[in-house]
């Protein structure tokens, strides 16, 4: 198995929409603390905030229409993601939660633009060239 | 690969042949449609991005084919992938 620490993460996961901040606060700590206690680390914490989820999700006897959002990134080796998933299925604000591995996806989009990147590079070098007339050397 | 794309336009497909009899599509003058996720130079397609994703999705919310909206084969996978995300955390509806 490969444990190299460089796989990127998203875990965006729904909150109830009545909680405190103070909560969520708590619940993000909780998190991370197991993050780092798997040899992780957390990138980032966006809180999203509450927005309105897209369809009625019913949990248990509960149903919700809206949703506190928070967003983390995660670096590691994906162990923390098996602890943070399980946390995230036991605490019980949690309406619902979606990992998403990242660092390939970048990692293809960073080629393209590179790509682009270069191929504008040569377009305008093609074209000053053209521009100059072949006389004019430097 | 811009100039590539541009040759199925004056290709059989589109170049009003006088004995083609298929539908009544074909005889209208079909322009070779770009990729408009590569046109605003699209790399990364995001489930977060909620607006991005609408654009491909039809009235019913079902997934708009590549015949429609014309992106390519590559970015019509990503962008199913991600718009699949995105209704399983409820940023965008299933129906």
């Amino acid at each position: 198995m490969n444990l190299d620490k460089n796989r990127i993460y998203e875990v965006m996961f729904i909150l109830e929409p009545t909680i405190e901040e103070d909560d969520v606060d708590k619940i993000v700590g909780q998190l991370t603390q197991g993050v780092i206690d798997k040899g992780g680390d957390v990138a980032k914490v966006d809180k999203l905030g509450r927005r309105q989820l897209a369809y009625e999700i019913r949990k248990g006897s509960r149903k919700y229409r809206d949703g506190y959002y928070v967003l983390l990134h995660l670096n590691g080796t994906g162990q923390e993601i098996a602890e943070t998933e399980r946390r995230l299925r036991v605490l019980d604000p949690v309406i619902r939660y979606l990992t998403v591995r990242t660092d390939e996806e970048l990692k293809r989009a960073k080629k393209m633009q590179d790509r682009r990147a270069r191929r504008a590079a040569g377009r305008a070098a093609r074209r000053a060239e053209a521009a100059a007339p072949a006389g004019a050397d430097e | 690969m811009e100039e590539q794309n541009t040759r199925p336009a004056s290709g059989p497909s589109s170049s009003p042949a006088p004995r083609r009899n298929s539908n009544q599509r074909s005889r209208t003058s079909r322009r070779k449609k770009r990729c408009p996720l590569l046109e605003s130079k699209i790399d990364y397609i995001d489930y977060k991005d909620t607006r991005m994703l609408e654009r491909f999705l039809g009235d019913n919310k079902r997934i708009l084919p590549r015949r429609l909206t014309g992106v390519n084969t590559t970015m019509q996978r990503r962008l199913a992938t991600a718009i699949k995300r995105a209704k399983q955390i409820a940023l965008l509806p299933y129906v």
